[in-house]
């Protein structure tokens, strides 16, 4: 249950300083949503493009309610490591995170974003790794180990730009700084990689997505000031 | 109200124009900060574990003469001081047999632990951490886990002593304007009328000693050949032994009690404080005596 006080303290916070700022009343309507808004991840394929042990994909779907903006994101990723010595690991696995965007471009007659958010994650994956060493005193160690169906969790702060484009077409990105992590570490072998949180070796990370999106409409904003 | 309205528009595009050029240098340091993103490769094995000796009777660190530390099943000699040992752990099991053979005698120690082994990156290669420490005694001495997450410099287990109950301590003084001051002696050997292991310090110019008494009698001789001017003293120690069961660990031992002492060439004065009486034991040993020339 812990994470899930934290996202509600985190809440709870981005709410009171989106209404700190707010002076004008808020008409009803505008809790409307506008449009759905579906994103798909440009930096997932470019790090495959660049590195070789990786490979994903990444997508989001949000919807507007006034200024604040309800997300799930969905992707899959995997790692391939092979190391000199010829000790491997792969990983492979699904991930979604929940949240909630606040945008703080409240007045922009486009909805143009620049938003503080939160998001709860959970991965789903597997793993295998080649384990080789040769020690001078205990002699060598050459094992195959499998994880299966392996979960874990972790929190993200979040905050990025959404900008529209022409019409339905809108560009954005998104800056996590991942915390919080939940791992099963009761395993024969430790996770070295989790799908959509990244390599486990520190308490914290961060992340970076950057969207091409599509918005599309539900119902006629009136645009110009 | 009308330079609001033309002004909002102007910062918005103000702002867009920030907001591409900020999204283009995340999506560079992003880039960039994945191929820094890696974990050093040193050191990320904690298979080491740190055993130090302590004194049961109140937890400080003992000295122990170590002779040499093996583990059951490999010829190899690991690293000790006369307070702590170094032993690697095995990777390739749960638990290790560790020997310990000091002057005192030998003691076994059975070192339990759960190993995890894990691929830390393309650079390093795996590594195997190690955690879950646990440990017993099956030569009877009592451990204790301090740490039980091996490596690092701390100690992880502590092998507490049972008191040694033999052991009564002089302090050399001197009479000075009618005030009893730290004097010190010139000894140049030390010897016992039976087989002690150890007394230290055993020569040299000492303001106090600490000597051992038979348990196997009730009297105890110790000749101490003494330099400027050269003669030797001899003291001979009375006492009455008493069994009884201190620390259950150590089950029942034998003490020391009402301990007398004489010497043809020291007066000797009880030492007593509102914590310690004169004539008994204790480990470290406290002074039972003011020995005056």
């Amino acid at each position: 249950m812990r994470p899930f006080n934290n996202i509600l303290l985190i809440l709870i916070g981005l709410s009171q300083l989106a209404f700190a700022q707010q002076k004008d009343s808020v008409d009803a309507k505008a809790f409307i949503p506008t449009g759905i808004r579906a994103g798909w991840d440009l930096v997932s394929p470019a790090r495959a493009e660049l590195s070789n042990t990786f490979k994903g994909f990444e997508a989001s779907v949000d919807i507007d309610l006034y200024r604040y903006y309800p997300t799930i994101e969905i992707g899959n990723a995997g790692r391939n490591y092979l190391s000199e010595n010829g000790s491997s690991y792969e990983n492979d696995g699904n991930y979604w995170r929940v949240g909630i965007d606040v945008n703080f471009m409240k007045k922009d007659p486009e909805k143009n974003m620049f938003f503080l958010g939160a998001r709860y994650a959970r991965s789903s994956y597997s793993e295998e790794a080649r384990i080789v060493t040769t020690d001078p005193l205990w002699g060598d160690y050459d094992q195959v180990l499998q994880n299966n169906n392996l979960t874990a969790s972790w929190m993200e702060l979040t905050t990025g730009m959404r900008i529209k484009v022409w019409k339905i077409l809108w560009l954005g990105y998104t800056a996590r700084f991942k915390f919080a992590k939940n791992l099963d570490d009761n395993v024969n072998l430790l996770t070295t990689d989790v799908p959509g949180y990244g390599a486990t070796d520190r308490p914290n990370t961060w992340g970076f997505s950057y969207y091409v999106m599509v918005k599309l409409p539900v119902r006629k904003v009136k645009t110009g000031i | 109200m009308g330079l609001r309205l033309t002004a909002f528009p102007y910062l918005c595009q103000l702002l867009m124009t920030k907001v591409r050029k900020s999204a283009v240098i995340l999506v560079l340091w992003a880039l960039f900060g994945a191929c820094l993103d890696q974990p050093d490769c040193y050191n990320l094995t904690n298979n080491t574990v740190n055993i130090s000796y302590r004194k049961i009777f109140d937890g400080a660190l003992d000295t122990v003469a170590i002779e040499s530390v093996t583990i059951v099943g490999f010829d190899s000699v690991f690293k000790s001081t006369n307070r702590a040992v170094t032993i690697p752990l095995d990777f390739t099991k749960t638990g290790v047999s560790v020997v310990l053979d000091a002057v005192e005698g030998t003691r076994l120690i059975d070192l339990g632990y759960k190993v995890q082994p894990q691929f830390v990156s393309e650079e390093c290669g795996p590594r195997f951490l190690f955690s879950e420490l646990t440990a017993s005694s099956p030569s009877g001495d009592s451990v204790r886990i301090l740490s039980g997450t091996p490596g690092g410099e701390a100690s992880h287990v502590a092998i507490y002593r049972c008191p040694r109950n033999n052991f009564v301590r002089l302090a050399f003084k001197q009479v000075v304007d009618e005030d009893n001051v730290k004097d010190t002696v010139s000894i140049a050997s030390t010897a016992a009328n039976f087989e002690a292991l150890t007394y230290y310090p055993i020569s040299g110019e000492l303001s106090y000693m600490n000597l051992p008494l038979n348990l196997n009698t009730t009297s105890t001789q110790i000749t101490l050949e003494l330099s400027n001017p050269s003669r030797v003293a001899t003291l001979t120690f009375n006492y009455d032994l008493v069994q009884k069961t201190v620390f259950q660990v150590c089950g029942e031992q034998t003490f020391i009690a009402n301990v007398q002492v004489s010497s043809d060439v020291f007066e000797f004065k009880k030492i007593e404080t509102t914590r310690y009486v004169a004539d008994s034991i204790y480990d470290p040993p406290k002074i039972n005596f003011a020995a005056f020339q």
